[in-house]
Order: C-alpha cells, then structure tokens, then sequence
C-alpha cells in the first residue's frame, strides 16, 4: 500500500512562559487545540485520533496525562497515543501523526505537545528548583553522569571546539544575539531583550564555552497541529502546508568519545538525512527557505548547521559571521527566536516548531515572516539527557 | 583613590536593599575577603543589608581570595563572578560558592 499525502490543516501556538500559574496542563492543551482547531475551521468531533506529546512525567506528577487530556479534549472513545522522546518529543509525535494519515488508519489527527514544568516541589528543601533539577536529571544516567556535566550540551560543544577548532566564543555568541534579535518580532516570545557581544561573553558561564544568554529558556507551554490527508486537506484550507520528509533517530552522541566521533550530533545528522531523502532534498542550504531548530544552547545550534549539511563539519561558525543564517539571509535559522529567545520546555517545542514553519509558508508570520523562494521549511529538533534524540520535518506548500 | 578604598565607597552607595530584587533582599551571609597583598576586610549581608568592614571576622560563612581589581570588576557587575573563578583572578577559599554568585547577580541589579 503507497503511503498517502499528509497536510497540516491547522496550528496552534501558546506563548511559552516560565510559568502559567493559574493553568493545569489539560487546560493548556486545551487552549492549545483549540486554537489549532479554530485555525482549520473543524471541531473536536473531526478529530480522528490524538498523538500527545509530554516528556516528562515526574514534573506532572502524573503518568498518564494523555488519557486525561483526551477526556478533557472531549475525545473520549476515540484513539489516543502518547510520545516521549526528550526535548524531541513532539517532532516524534509529529512523526507518529504522519504515519497515522499516511498509512490510512486516520483522516483528520491532532498532534498535540504539552508541558507543566514548575508545579512541582522537593518536600525536603521546600524549593521547586531542586524538584525541577531532579525530574530533569533522570533523562540521563543520575549516579554517573550528572555530577560532572550540564547534560551532554558543554560536552559535545567543548568536544566539537577541540576537534575542529570552531565555532569560536564570539561565533557562539553571534547566535544568541541573533535569537533574540529575531525574537522582538515574536509576539509570542517568552524572552524580548536585544543583547550586546559583551553582555553575552561576559553573562555567567554555565558549562564553557556557554554562557547564560547563550542556553536556551525553560518554561511551560503548549501547541499543537491538525494534520490530515491529501482529499480532506484540500477541502479544509486553501493553504495545505504539506510533510514531505520526515525521518528520527535514536543515537547517543556521549558515549563514542573517540576521535572519529567526539564532537558529532549523530541523531541530528541521521534523522535529517531519512528527511531530506524522503523530500528528495539533496541541497539543503538552497532548497529550503528556513529552519528551525533546537538552539538548547548556541553552540548546538552551529554544530546542528553541520549536521544538517548546510555546511562542512566545522564550519558553521562561518554561517553565522556571513550572515546567512539571519532573518535576512540566505536561510534564516530560527527566524522566531529559537529556544535561547522564543522559548522552551521539551514536549512542546518540536510541535511549536512544526507550527512556527507552517505558517510562514502560509505567509502568515506577521512581522516575523521570512522570505519564501522555493516554498520549503525545515524543522530539527535535539534532545534527551546524551544528546541521542532527533526528529526531523520537511514541510513545503 | 586606591581600589580598596573604592570598593568600601561602591558598597554602602550602590548595595543597599532597596535596590535589590526580593530573593537577595533575603540573603543573609559573611563574606571574607583575603585579597593578595590587601589587608582583610568582610561583608556582612543581613536580609539584603550590606555592610563592609576591616579586619577578620570570627565564623565568616566564606573566605575569597584573589586579585583586587577582578573584586572591583565584579562589584561594577559588567563581568559575572564565574569568569574570575575559570580564569583564577578569584578563589573560593572555602564556603558557599552561591554567596559569590548572589554577589556578583546583586552587582549586576544594581549596577541596572
């Protein structure tokens, strides 16, 4: 059986926050759906069947939130799937989205990515900080691992630098600024400050080479898209935006510190690559219009340009001083603020992400919009406590 | 005006309580500095109120060492604390390296 065309018909954007105090995570996804359903003009009663995306369960307190959430949605009868895959979750659920219309089971599907990350606190220290660290420690290895490193970030980065001798402090912090240069035209933004070289270099130094203004935010949010098939996608919108390549990968980028391997983000790299396959991409750089992707710090954001073959391993610092990578240039990266600016908190970023690409093809960005030449977008997504996680979207209208 | 002198003028001008945000308003901790080459001297942070003084404190919750000029670099909150201690201008002698990042946040508010 040949795979079906899938269309995202709607989308739905919360702004990420550092915290919605007054909300609970049904009500954020909620609120979410909502908006993506209004954007397509359908009702939950459309809705086939359900992917939800939440990451992590302890910052919850709850193990099942999916089977809540489709209970609150009104969706109870109906199919329902959760995926947790790290910061890469929701760029995976996209990808279990797809198969479902693709594969024919579903029509309409709603992709949905949701996360509360402050409602939680240690009993001991009476600090929510310390139940955050804790919940988001066991994404890694919490007897061997943790003690010595800020996640896989500083490691990868400082691994990358000694091999390749790029990018350098002032390339890295090149990227911040352009975040959140980008990020004043993002009403959705959690964070609006325009930044100066110094400010960053001279911010407090988190794991060197990377600084404060340099990592990415943490918050909570939801968002979500309403995926459907070529024959209801048409009769939807006028502006199908369609998945054309997309493609994930499994692979821990902390444990194969040899020579040949050290530095690398070998989940991006092979999750892009089963995308641009599929899209039959084979020029990245000149055949898509923007990408987005997980800037978790900005030096992950340089490496992501290499993986992604945008350019040679080791020269992505070079894109940032060219300036091909701004709003303006050739092809703008994170044209909404990325995660260092716009926002984050895994679960929801992949889907925000999806959603953030879709409506600039639609051309519906507002003062955010990028040009678009050859009607193609890119998402990329990066997470999980060794840097092993990756999803990757092609869409194109 | 040497820089020691400087430092005990910025303290009690800039680091007063009011300009603080309210999680250092409720800092509380003695900080002693033994600066090469200085004679020693201390702050004492009760609630978000600074006071500096000359000598040895009894029981300070943490001792600094370390140049002069990076203390007085830090105090005008431009440079964060952490690039003092990767480069060695400053040490953590002993005690709560939080007290020197709530140092250097508090520099930087109201340096703001």
């Amino acid at each position: 059986m040949g795979m079906r065309k899938v269309a995202i018909v709607g989308v739905g954007q919360l702004p990420f926050r550092t915290r919605y105090p007054e909300k609970m995570y049904t009500e954020l996804a909620f609120d979410a759906v909502k908006a993506a359903l209004e954007d397509a003009g359908l009702t939950h009663k459309d809705i086939d069947s359900a992917v939800y995306s939440v990451y992590c369960d302890a910052l919850m307190r709850q193990s099942t939130s999916d089977l809540i959430i489709h209970d609150y949605l009104g969706l109870n009868g109906k199919p329902g799937v959760r995926v947790a895959d790290g910061a890469a979750s929701s760029a995976y659920a996209t990808r279990v989205g797809y198969n479902e219309v693709a594969s024919g089971m579903s029509e309409i599907v709603l992709v949905v990515g949701v996360q509360k990350s402050q409602d939680v606190i240690d009993l001991q220290t009476m600090h929510r900080g310390d139940a955050i660290f804790q919940a988001e420690s066991q994404t890694a290895d919490v007897i061997w691992e943790n003690p010595f490193t800020i996640y896989p970030w500083g490691l990868v980065l400082s691994a990358h630098i000694a091999k390749y001798h790029t990018p350098t402090e002032e390339q890295i912090a090149k990227v911040a600024i352009k975040n959140h240069h980008n990020a004043m035209d993002n009403p959705n933004a959690q964070l609006h400050m325009e930044l100066s070289l110094e400010g960053v270099l001279n911010s407090r130094i988190i794991g060197w080479p990377t600084t404060m203004y340099e990592s990415c935010l943490y918050g909570e949010s939801a968002a979500a898209v309403i995926l459907a098939s070529e024959e209801r996608g048409k009769e939807i919108t006028e502006k199908p935006i369609w998945i054309t390549g997309i493609g994930s990968c499994h692979h821990n980028s902390t444990t194969e510190m040899n020579l040949e391997n050290a530095g690398r983000l070998w989940a991006v790299y092979g999750a892009a690559t089963q995308a641009y396959k599929m899209a039959g991409i084979s020029n990245s750089i000149h055949e898509l219009d923007l990408v987005e992707l997980n800037d978790l710090t900005a030096g992950i954001e340089i490496i992501s340009y290499e993986e992604l073959g945008l350019c040679p391993l080791g020269k992505g610092g070079r894109l940032v001083d060219e300036g091909t990578v701004e709003k303006t240039g050739q092809l703008p990266v994170n044209p909404s603020g990325g995660r260092i600016a716009n926002g984050h908190i895994a679960g929801v970023s992949g889907v925000h992400s999806v959603g953030e690409v879709a409506l600039h093809l639609r051309e519906e960005a507002g003062k955010r919009q990028v040009k678009i030449r050859s009607g193609r977008g890119m998402v990329s997504t990066l997470g999980g406590g060794y840097a092993g996680l990756s999803a990757a979207v092609i869409l194109e209208r | 005006m040497g820089e020691l002198e400087e430092i005990y003028n910025i303290i009690p001008r800039y680091f007063v309580k009011e300009r603080l945000s309210r999680g250092l308003g409720q800092w509380s901790t003695v900080v002693q500095f033994e600066l090469d080459g200085e004679k020693a001297f201390y702050l004492v942070i009760d609630q978000g109120n600074f006071e500096i003084q000359q000598g040895i404190y009894p029981k300070p919750k943490t001792v600094v060492g370390g140049d002069i000029t990076a203390l007085r670099e830090l105090l005008k909150g431009t440079i964060d604390v952490t690039h003092f201690i990767a480069n060695g201008k400053l040490r953590l002698i002993r005690g709560d390296y939080f007290d020197l990042l709530n140092l250097s946040r508090a520099a930087y508010i109201v340096k703001r």
